[in-house]
């Protein structure tokens, strides 16, 4: 019997060998099945390879995803960085726009307190009028009127004239400030303003007090258009008690700056290496405690609260090289 | 009416005082008085005056000496008071008193020339509870007189009055 050298594959068989044998069938069979698995086999790596394709399309539309949501992820971050300068902005704007209403309101309440301050003087007179010292009141007033004719006198006698009338001088001046009723007391509604003050550090230590008050930058720039009005001893109290916390911090030498921010008065004390990790505790206690007790404040029913606020929203990031307040003491 | 009685505000007795009313208050804290009424009777605003040191150089008839260059006059007059009064060292006086009584534009000129006269060595200047204080330092007394005398005067000094 010869035999094909390739036994595999029917194809391999010589027709007319054995095509008329079993064997033939057999493998017929076999090339049968073989062709069959083939195109089963290949049938699968088409799905895999299609499965693949897929994979990969998925994969780069994920990557896609991944990448854009990256972008997103981007731009919520810078969103959520210029919310913090928004809520900066806003808080300042917010915090100014109430600070001029209040200083509108006081400007009111200083005219109110204006009107009503001559009835101190009507007291003290009437108290005057009612009391033992009317009698040394008037005789001081004819020597006041006379004080000329002092000039023709010897100077002896006029020396003792006028020791003795400033011994009387003495005594009124004494008893007017016992009947002095002091600031005259309003009945108007309290009025509630703000004192609002940031404390700037740097490493964590407090350097610098920065305050902004109800009250028109003006009432400072041309305080002497305001030397008797609320308005300025408002001012005046704050600085006290910037001053009294200073005192406290054991910067007895410091002096302050007074200028004006957005219209408004603005104050800075350097509180420098002795400021003190309790610097703001400090001035937020001697702040409260001065305005609580001023008897002007008390009698013309104004209530000053201290506030203490984040340094970017009485000075917001492009205004962070200070405020306008400069003048100095 | 009795205003002759009354304390006087604030702003009152920032005037008499010839200083403005925030370093009024000031000194009222540095002087040791409790919180009260921020008013004014002779007999306290006498105290701070004595507290504080301050002197009134100019006004009620004392005037800066003549001077062809009228700045050049009102700082001739300021530093012969300071040679005068021997402000020298730690023998210090109120700036502001340098100027007070003067009018506004002579003012700003000697605050101005403060600044030089600090820069050129001439004078020294430093914050008290009492007030900005000043002197002239020892080694520069006779710089400082002979431009008392409108003598050598430095060129940036100078130029404050041309």
């Amino acid at each position: 019997m010869a035999l094909s050298p390739h036994t595999d594959t029917g194809d391999a068989i010589s027709p007319g060998i054995l095509e008329d044998t079993g064997i033939a069938a057999v493998l017929r069979e076999v090339g049968a099945w073989r062709t069959d698995a083939d195109a089963q086999h290949q049938l699968q790596l088409d799905e895999v390879d299609e499965e693949v394709t897929r994979l990969k399309t998925a994969i780069e539309d994920l990557q896609r995803q991944l990448t854009a949501l990256a972008d997103f992820r981007g731009d919520l971050v810078r969103k959520s960085e210029r919310l913090e300068a928004e809520q900066a902005r806003r808080a300042h704007e917010g915090i100014f726009e109430r600070l001029h209403a209040q200083a509108t309101e006081l400007e009111t309440r200083a005219k109110a307190a204006t009107a009503a301050a001559p009835r101190r003087s009507q007291i003290i007179a009437e108290r005057f009028a009612a009391s033992e010292m009317a009698k040394p009141l008037e005789e001081f007033r004819q020597f006041k009127a006379n004080a000329a004719q002092l000039e023709a006198l010897p100077a002896s006698y006029r020396s003792a004239i006028l020791a003795h009338h400033k011994t009387q001088e003495d005594a009124l001046v004494a008893f007017a400030a016992r009947i002095d009723p002091g600031p005259v007391t309003m009945e108007d509604p309290e009025v509630e303003l703000d004192v609002v003050f940031t404390v700037d550090t740097s490493e964590d230590q407090p350097e610098l007090v920065s305050v902004v008050l109800p009250v028109r930058e003006s009432t400072y720039g041309r305080w002497e258009e305001h030397a008797d009005d609320l308005q300025l001893l408002v001012a005046a109290r704050v600085v006290e008690g910037l001053y009294r916390a200073a005192a406290q911090l054991g910067l007895s030498k410091a002096h302050a700056m007074y200028g004006g921010h957005r219209g408004l008065l603005a104050v800075e004390l350097e509180l420098g290496p002795g400021g003190g990790s309790d610097a703001s505790r400090k001035v937020a206690d001697a702040l409260r405690s001065v305005l609580e007790h001023a008897p002007e404040l008390i009698a013309t029913r104004v209530r000053l609260r201290p506030s203490q606020v984040r340094t970017d929203y009485l000075l917001p990031p492009d205004d962070n090289h200070g405020s306008e307040a400069g003048h100095d003491a | 009416m009795m205003p002759e009685f009354l304390p006087v505000s604030l702003g009152a007795a920032s005037k008499q005082l010839g200083i403005e009313p925030f370093e009024l208050t000031r000194l009222v804290v540095a002087a040791g008085d409790p919180v009260g009424r921020l008013e004014f009777n002779a007999a306290r605003i006498e105290a701070i005056r004595r507290f504080a040191g301050i002197e009134r150089w100019w006004g009620e008839g004392t005037t800066p000496p003549a001077d062809e260059v009228p700045l050049r006059g009102v700082l001739r007059g300021a530093l012969q008071r300071m040679l005068e009064t021997k402000r020298v060292g730690d023998q210090r006086t109120r700036q502001d008193n340098l100027w007070r009584g003067l009018p506004t534009k002579q003012r700003r000129f000697v605050e101005d020339v403060i600044d030089v006269l600090v820069e050129h060595g001439l004078v020294s200047v430093r914050a008290e509870a009492t007030g900005v204080m000043i002197s002239i330092r020892p080694e520069a007394i006779e710089r400082v007189q002979a431009l008392a005398d409108g003598r050598d005067v430095p060129d940036d000094v100078a130029r404050l009055w041309s």
